[in-house]
This record gives structure tokens, C-alpha cells and sequence, in this order.
């Protein structure tokens, strides 16, 4: 029951302030076009001029897609770097404003918040998120892998010689369903050190992260709880999602600005659902305590 | 150990059949009969093989070369596994199955353990395996006692035992699934004047041999579930030792291949053409033929399937694949040879789901087939081997695109002309959400174009199949450009007439051996045209065909201005009388266009190019471009300003590697590329966004 409260309190709590969404959703399409520009850049280039390129408007031509990744090649791989570069940036920059957006969130008597404070908390805050991400990204990498490689060792029985392919998806679908359940919890745990290190305010990694790992520990009901009705949330928006994208319209200009408007607006909701993530959790801890 | 000559009325019985169109397969010069024992806890065959062989070359032989390809997997220095790991070591793993890479029980093997003429010549002293340094023994030679002159035959009674090697290359067990590929002593084929071609087990390309008339008793375990080449004639249980023996019986195959396995599911059903052909489409298909109708008729044709129990539900999709094949080929290349045809579902994970044999053929399916038609594709592939390869019986080592690229060319145009085109296929977890991609559809040959400009450079199309750079060039060459070739063949000759090219070929060649020159002299003959140099470049040469529009301008304007002539007829033409004449001349809409072949391939023959100009009004102006030199300048007038350029706007020349290029618009449109990167935007956004969240 606590859970569904903190819940509401966190989505209303979220609607009443929504102000660091503006920041999340500029930050995201700010990354994402330094990574499209420059292939829109050798579309345009090659099809702008083309009848190939004309023929895009009305249906998929997959004519040009297969002559550019066949003249293109060789520079194929220099999309992992950019990949991982781009996403190294987000990384950052997530990392950098969701200081500001707990430091918003925890301050429930603060109804708005100026860019300068919003970025003063997010600069402050930044370095000791910083070191609680490497944290994360070590902790991820250590117990996601050493999980997969038990997983593939006990299973193997069942997906070295399969008597029949029900065994491999089966034994693929209890990999995935134990990935994932260590991923929530594991998510649950960086989280929580996240916000406790923001109520508490210490700057000290280790120790945040101990005491995310307990509470965890001792709300494990009502965190799990908590991250499946956030989960649940974002489940319902993305199918909402898919479903409109699949019957919008997108083949004249005038229809391609209102794709736009609507693909933005629904990377701000993922943005605002990270918040009620975030709100969630403050609250949990704080009527935990 | 000989029998009379037999060639003369081998030729007659084949030649009748060919220019009836007789849907019965003749009687061959040739013929085996087979008894294999299959002992499954020990992974063993025994076999005895009686082989009536005959010399229909025009020169005497001494010798006799076999095939025993499950040596392949004998050791890892066999041919097959050195040039894996060869091409393993430069990353190829993708491509090839790997049979090195098995346990120490898991080699396989076979051993002739007796060979005697009938008369009693015991030649098993004469037995070697040629000179290969890895000591490769997948081809072995015998000497013949004696001379064997031009028609005569031998008798050969041949004894063997085997180890069944674990699944490789299509072939061996797993678990308790048994597939008898390639599995007993077959020889190679003799040639006049070439000698025997009897080649190494290569990772690709294995098959060539004569046709024969297939008897084989093959004995198992009695919960076995069997299918094999040809008809079931007889079965004999043996309650006592819990093992049934059968009899499958074929003739005019020039391979023979079985499976077993105690999980098999067998159905059977019958392809009858009422059902699936009406008359008009027979007349339809007689017509573009230009055949009596009599000769389009189909006949009825037993199927059997060997599924999986875990893939019953998708018993009618096999069927339903099955029968639009025969129907499809049986129409368009000539009726369905044999009255029997099996597809076999080999186990999960056994690699061996999508082989050709005669009358036999694996295909591989999935629990969850997807929303395109599966297996049917496969099945169509799979089954047109049986008319590319299984009766117009090309050297598959020496030229394997005479089959893959000639199959896979007409599987394309069926799935083409039976299912529409293919809806891209996303899938997350293993599950399939193409609910949300399905306006993303292409055809076969559209992704087969991308692997065009890819080896184009790296191989020629026909060249032996070891000879390629690397498996992918192989795959590449071999079935995507090959058959982009001929969907470019296609399209220069007309839809209709390749029809006739391929039936021709087809019913022409039915129970022979041919090479490219058959098909070059069919496709000549039919189309009336000689098309020996587009064969040269697209098949035998590196070069690649990229034409495309350099640019468009404006024609410049201004009339001439000055002063012209000389003496009396010296005048002056003023400013003034400039302008007027530019006026006239903007109503014209002059435009000069440069076209370029960036390829170092050019058309050739009576093939030209057509550049066609589209104006604003509609207004279509076209002029030819024979395409042999680097670039021409063209000129064009229309009656409203240009719309675009376009050269072979009907996009005849598949095989040009660039087709973004062969338009050039006079003003630029955007539109289109922004919309999908819009796309591209938002799937980078919600991308971005799961960064944080994992972390």
C-alpha cells in the first residue's frame, strides 16, 4: 500500500513540478542530433537530388539504404565509436542533470526552480554521481556477466544438444526472465544510492551506495513494488506509442512536423516517468525512515 | 564383368523423353543396389553395394574414381576441414559449419573393406586416394582389370563400413536423428577427353555425378522414422532383432540420400494439379510458352513430410510451401520429373535444415515462423534443385552458379509472383514485433543487389567453387549476383521469352549434364539475339556497371552577339535583338545532361540505354546512350521547366551497383529523406534514453 501512495504522490508531485523535464528532453535531442546529423547529412547528399530519394516519401525504397551500405562499407565501422561515444555523452550528461532533478525532487517546498539553481545543484552534484556511476557501471558489468556465464553453465545441459527447439527458448526465456530480475534489483540498489545520497547529502559513493544496498535490503516488497508500477507505467506509454506511430501518417511535409511534435513529446514523457522514477523513490525512502 | 554395349539405346530412351516431354523419368545406363545396416548405439553402417557402371564416353577407361565424402570428416586434415580453418582464421566462422570442432568420438568415416568385379576380380589392393599431402581420402581410385572400351559396362560388387559422423555439413547424427547424406561409394563422372572429374569434398559444391537406377535396403531400429530418395516398394519387420528393413527404389537420380530419427512425424499427401491450376492459367502459361496446352499439364505427385513433433502446427505451411512449388516450377520449367518428393525437418541445431537431394530435401523451420511465408521460400529453393541440379545436372564444384544463382532466381520469382514482397522483421528477445515495421517491404533481389557491388571486384560468378576469395565471395558471387545476372537477363530479353529460355533449358537437358555454354546457346537460340558478351561481363569478368547522371544544367542562354561574316555579309547582332532572342529561348527549356559509366564494365551487343528527360507539363523525352564510352553530353527541350533525369529508367540493367545515382532532379527534394530521418531521430532518442536507465 505504501508503494501505490508513493506512487501517486510521485506522479502528482511530478505534474505539479515538472521544470527538469525541459532539461532531460533538451539534453536528449541535443545528443541525439550531433548523432543523426551527419547521416542525414549523406542522405541528403545522395538523395536530395535523386529520384530514389523522391520515392522515400511514399514508401520505404530499400534501393538507396543497400547502395549506401554498399559504398559506405568500409565506414561501418566507425559506427561503434561514434555509438559509444554518443552514448559515453549521454551517459554525462544524464549523469550531470539527474543532480539537478533529485535536488529539485527532494526539495518538496521548492515549486519552481531557476536554470541557475538547477544547474548549481547539477554541478554540485555531479562529481559524487559521477564516481557512484562508475560504481554502477563495474557493479552492472561484474554481476550481469558473472550471472550470465552461471546461467549458460547450468543450462547447458538443456541448450548443448537440444532434443528439440522448445529446449533452447526455454532455457533462452529463464536466462532472460533471471537477467532481468537481477537487472531491477540491481537498478533498484544504484538508484537508491543515488537518492540517498542526495536526502542525506554526503558525497562519499561507497558509503551511499552501502546504505541504497540496505534499504533495498529491508524494502525489498515495497522498492520492487515501486519499480514495477514505474516499469508498468513506461510499458503502457511506449505500446500507447508504437501503436499511434504505426498508423501516423508521415508522407507530407506538414504530416512530418506533427510525427516530430509527437516523437518528441513522447521522449518528454519517458523523461517525465524517469522523474516520477526518481520522485518515487525519494519518497519511499523518506517515508521509510 | 562386362555387359553389351548399352549406350545407343540409353541415348535413344533419353532423347525420346526429352522431345515428348514424357514425364517419366527413363532408365539409365547405370544402377545401384544397396543394403545398409544402421547399428544407432555404436554410430555404425555397414553397406553392400552392387554398382552396374557404363562407359559412355567415346574413350577407353582403365580406372574408376569414388567419392567417399564422409573421409571429410575423418580428421581435421582432411580437405574440407583444412580449408575451414583456413578461412576460419580469417574470420569467416559465420559462413561455414565446423566440423573440426567436435569431440573426439564425433569423426566419422568410410571404409570400402572389399571391391571385386562380379566375376570375382578382387581389385581391393588397386585402392588409392590420389595425392593429396593432407592425405585427404574423400575421392579414392581403383584399377580396373581390365580395359573398359566405349558402352561396355562393370559389374562392381563393393563392401563398406562407416562411422556416422556427429551433423556435418548436412550430413551425420545428432542425438538420435540420422542423416544419410552423401554416405556410400559413388563414382564420379567420366568425360571424353577430360578424364574423370571426381572431385575433393570442398565446403562447397557436391555434386556430380551420372544418373543411375537407384534399389536401396537400408535396416533400422524398428521406432525409426525413415524417408528417402524415390518410392517405399517394400518393408520387412524383424521382430526379433527389433529392426525393419526398407526398400526405396529410383530411377534417373544421380544421388541417393535417407534419414532416420525417432522423432520424426510423417504425413503424407497428395499434389493433385486440379486444386491448384485452373485452365485458364494452364492456357495462360501454354500461351506465353507458346506450348499446346497438353504439354503445361501437371500430374499428381505424393508428398511426405518427416517434421519434428514440437513443429506440427506448422504441418499445412509445409504443404501448403510444397505445393505451390509444384505447381510454380512444375508450370513454368516443365512438369515435376518424379512422382514423389519428401522434405525432411532435421533436428534443431543439426545445421542441416536446407539441402537439396533428388526427391529429398531438408528443410529447417522455427517454432516461431515470422509473419513472412516460412518455410516456403526455403522449400521453393530447396525443391527447385530438383530442376536445377537434380535433372539438368550441372557440374556443381566447377560451376555451382549454374544451380544456386538458376534456383534462387526462380524461387524469387515465384515467392515474387505467389506472396508479394517481403516485410522487414524485427525481433526482440526472439519475439517477433514486425507489427510496428511492417511498411518496410523489399524483394529478394533488392538485398541480393547489395552484395553485387560488394565482390563484384573480388570474384567472377562462374569459376569453381574452392576458388573463391572467401566464403562470403563465394556466397555472394555464387547466388546474389548470379542471380541479379539473370534477373538482368530477364529484363533485357522480356519476362515472357526468359520464360521460354528456362523451359527450354530445362526440358532440353533433363537427365544430362550441362555447362554454361548449354544455357549461353539456349538463351541465344530463344531470344533470337546473341548475348555472348553480357555473359562474359557478368559472369566471367570483375568489372562492375555503375552508369548514372553526372549533372543537369540549363542550357545557356543568350543568342550569339557580335559581329559575324565577313565583306559585304559582315553584320552586327545588337543587344537588343539578343534579348528577343532569349525570350523565344526561355520558352524552350533547354537543359544539357551529362551522363557518366563510373563502372569499368560496359553494355555491348544491340543493348543500349535509355536516357529519359520528364518535364514539368509530363512532357517524356528519351534518347539512347550505347554506353561505351565514360561519358556523353545530351541535350534536351521540353515545353516546361525540367523535372528530372533519369538513364535506364525501367531499371533494366540490374546489375548496375548504383541506382541512387541514375536520377538527378532539377531542384532538390528533401522531403523524403526527412521523413525518415525523423525516424532515425526519435529510434536515436528513445535509444539515448535507455543509457541512463541501465545504468
Amino acid at each position: 500500500m505504501t508503494a501505490w501512495i508513493t506512487f501517486k504522490a510521485a506522479i502528482a508531485d511530478v505534474t505539479r513540478r515538472p521544470y527538469p523535464v525541459l532539461w532531460l528532453w533538451i539534453g536528449n535531442l541535443l545528443i541525439a542530433l550531433a548523432v543523426t546529423a551527419p547521416f542525414y547529412a549523406l542522405a541528403d547528399a545522395g538523395l536530395s537530388h535523386s529520384l530514389v530519394g523522391r520515392r522515400l516519401l511514399g514508401s520505404f525504397d530499400v534501393t538507396w539504404l543497400m547502395d549506401g551500405a554498399a559504398t559506405s562499407m568500409n565506414t561501418i565501422p566507425m559506427a561503434t565509436p561514434l555509438a559509444a561515444a554518443a552514448a559515453l555523452g549521454y551517459l554525462l550528461l544524464s549523469t550531470f542533470l539527474t543532480g539537478g532533478s533529485l535536488a529539485h525532487l527532494a526539495d518538496r517546498d521548492r515549486h519552481r526552480t531557476t536554470a541557475a539553481v538547477f544547474f548549481s545543484d547539477s554541478g554540485r552534484l555531479f562529481p559524487p554521481l559521477s564516481r557512484l556511476l562508475v560504481l554502477a557501471l563495474v557493479g552492472y558489468g561484474l554481476a550481469l556477466g558473472a550471472l550470465a556465464l552461471l546461467l549458460d553453465a547450468a543450462l547447458s545441459p538443456w541448450t548443448g544438444d537440444p532434443l528439440t527447439e522448445w529446449a533452447g527458448l526455454i532455457a533462452g526465456g529463464v536466462k532472460a526472465l533471471v537477467l532481468l530480475l537481477a537487472f531491477s534489483i540491481l537498478s533498484m540498489v544504484f538508484d537508491y544510492a543515488r537518492v540517498t545520497m542526495v536526502l542525506d547529502d554526503d558525497a562519499r559513493a561507497v558509503r551511499s551506495l552501502g546504505r541504497g544496498l540496505a534499504f533495498v535490503r529491508r524494502n525489498f516488497g515495497a522498492a520492487w513494488l515501486l519499480y514495477l508500477l514505474c516499469a508498468a507505467v513506461f510499458g503502457a506509454a511506449a505500446l500507447l506509442y508504437l501503436e499511434v506511430y504505426r498508423v501516423l501518417p508521415d508522407d507530407a511535409v506538414a504530416l512530418i512536423a506533427v510525427a516530430f511534435i509527437f516523437h518528441q513529446l513522447f521522449v518528454a514523457a519517458r523523461c517525465g516517468i524517469r522523474l516520477v522514477f526518481f520522485a518515487s523513490e525519494i519518497g519511499l525512502v523518506q517515508a521509510r525512515r | 564383368v562386362r555387359t553389351p554395349a548399352a549406350v545407343p539405346w540409353v541415348c535413344a530412351t533419353l532423347c525420346l523423353a526429352t522431345v515428348s516431354g514424357a514425364q517419366q523419368p527413363p532408365e539409365t545406363a547405370n544402377s545401384y543396389e544397396i543394403w545398409a545396416e544402421l547399428v544407432p548405439g555404436e554410430h555404425r553402417l555397414d553397406g553392400r553395394e552392387r554398382l552396374v557402371w557404363t562407359n559412355t564416353s567415346e574413350d577407353t577407361v582403365t580406372d574408376m574414381w569414388f567419392h567417399l565424402y564422409w573421409n571429410a570428416f575423418k580428421n581435421s586434415s582432411s580437405v574440407v576441414n583444412r580449408q575451414i580453418a583456413r578461412r576460419n582464421a580469417f574470420g569467416e566462422e559465420g559462413y561455414l559449419h565446423p566440423p573440426i570442432d567436435v569431440g573426439d568420438d564425433d569423426w566419422g568415416w568410410t571404409e570400402v573393406t572389399r571391391i571385386a568385379t562380379a566375376d570375382g576380380d578382387d581389385l581391393t589392393g588397386t585402392i588409392t586416394f590420389g595425392d593429396d599431402p593432407g592425405g585427404d581420402q574423400t575421392i579414392m581410385r581403383i584399377e580396373l582389370p581390365r580395359p573398359l572400351s566405349p558402352g561396355e559396362a562393370v559389374k562392381l560388387h563393393i563392401d563398406f563400413q562407416s562411422r556416422v559422423p556427429r551433423n556435418a555439413m548436412r550430413s551425420g547424427r545428432q542425438n538420435d536423428n540420422y542423416m544419410m547424406m552423401q554416405w556410400y561409394p559413388k563414382p564420379g563422372v567420366y568425360q571424353t577427353g577430360r578424364g574423370w572429374v571426381a572431385h575433393r569434398h570442398y565446403p562447397y559444391g557436391e555434386f556430380f555425378a551420372d544418373f543411375a537406377d537407384f534399389t536401396v535396403h537400408f535396416t533400422v531400429p524398428s521406432n525409426f522414422v525413415v524417408g528417402a530418395t524415390g518410392r517405399e516398394v517394400a518393408r520387412r519387420e524383424d521382430p526379433e532383432s527389433g529392426t525393419t528393413r526398407y526398400t526405396y527404389s529410383q530411377r534417373a537420380v544421380h544421388d541417393f540420400a535417407w534419414t532416420a530419427d525417432t522423432r520424426y512425424l510423417r504425413v503424407e499427401r497428395e499434389f493433385v494439379p486440379s486444386e491448384h491450376i485452373t485452365e485458364d492459367r494452364y492456357r495462360e502459361v501454354a500461351r506465353i510458352l507458346r506450348l499446346p496446352v497438353e504439354e503445361v499439364r501437371l500430374r499428381p505427385v505424393l508428398m511426405t513430410l518427416l517434421i519434428q513433433k514440437e513443429h506440427r502446427h506448422l504441418i499445412d505451411r509445409h504443404f501448403e510451401g510444397m505445393a505451390d512449388a509444384i505447381a510454380y516450377y512444375g508450370l513454368w520449367y516443365g512438369p515435376y520429373p518424379y512422382d514423389v518428393v519428401t522434405m525432411v525437418d532435421p533436428p534443431f541445431g543439426s545445421n542441416a535444415g536446407g539441402m537439396e537431394y533428388p526427391t529429398l530435401f531438408t528443410v529447417g523451420t522455427s517454432l516461431l515462423p515470422g509473419i513472412n511465408k516460412r518455410p516456403h521460400g526455403l522449400i521453393a529453393h530447396e525443391f527447385g534443385h530438383n530442376y536445377w541440379q537434380g535433372v539438368v545436372a550441372n557440374d556443381e564444384f566447377s560451376h555451382p552458379w549454374m544451380d544456386e544463382a538458376l534456383d534462387k532466381y526462380s524461387d524469387g520469382k515465384m515467392y515474387e509472383a505467389l506472396y508479394g514482397p517481403l516485410v522487414y522483421e524485427l525481433h526482440v528477445g526472439g519475439l517477433p514485433v514486425s507489427r510496428y515495421t511492417r511498411d518496410i517491404t523489399w524483394y529478394v533481389r533488392d538485398y541480393y543487389r547489395a552484395a553485387v557491388s560488394l565482390v563484384t571486384t573480388l570474384d567472377p560468378v562462374d569459376q569453381p567453387a574452392s576458388r573463391f576469395c572467401s566464403s562470403f565471395s563465394y556466397y555472394a558471387n555464387t547466388y546474389a549476383r548470379g542471380t541479379i545476372v539473370l534477373h538482368t537477363l530477364e529484363r533485357i530479353v522480356g519476362a515472357d521469352t526468359m520464360h521460354r529460355i528456362l523451359r527450354t533449358y530445362q526440358m532440353r537437358h533433363r537427365y544430362r549434364h550441362v555447362t554454361p555454354d548449354d544455357f549461353f546457346a539456349t538463351v541465344n537460340e530463344v531470344s533470337g539475339r546473341d548475348l555472348s558478351w553480357f555473359f562474359e561481363v557478368a559472369l566471367r569478368s570483375t568489372a562492375t556497371f555503375d552508369y548514372g547522371i553526372a549533372a543537369v544544367a540549363a542550357a545557356p542562354a543568350g543568342a550569339p552577339r557580335g559581329v559575324f561574316g565577313t565583306g559585304a555579309g559582315r553584320h552586327t547582332v545588337t543587344a537588343a535583338e539578343v534579348d528577343e532572342a532569349d525570350a523565344a529561348a526561355d520558352e524552350r527549356h533547354a537543359y544539357l545532361v551529362k551522363v557518366r559509366r563510373y563502372g569499368d564494365a560496359s553494355i555491348g551487343g544491340d543493348v543500349a540505354l535509355e536516357v529519359r528527360a520528364v518535364f514539368s507539363s509530363g512532357q517524356e523525352q528519351s534518347q539512347m546512350w550505347d554506353g561505351r564510352g565514360r561519358w556523353a553530353e545530351l541535350r534536351f527541350e521540353g515545353d516546361s521547366p525540367l523535372d528530372h533525369v533519369v538513364i535506364d529508367p525501367d531499371r533494366i540493367l540490374l546489375l548496375d551497383v548504383n541506382l541512387t545515382n541514375n536520377s538527378r532532379t532539377f531542384e532538390p527534394s528533401r522531403a523524403g529523406v526527412l521523413r525518415w530521418m525523423n525516424r532515425v531521430l526519435a529510434a536515436v532518442q528513445n535509444a539515448l534514453l535507455l543509457v541512463p536507465a541501465a545504468v
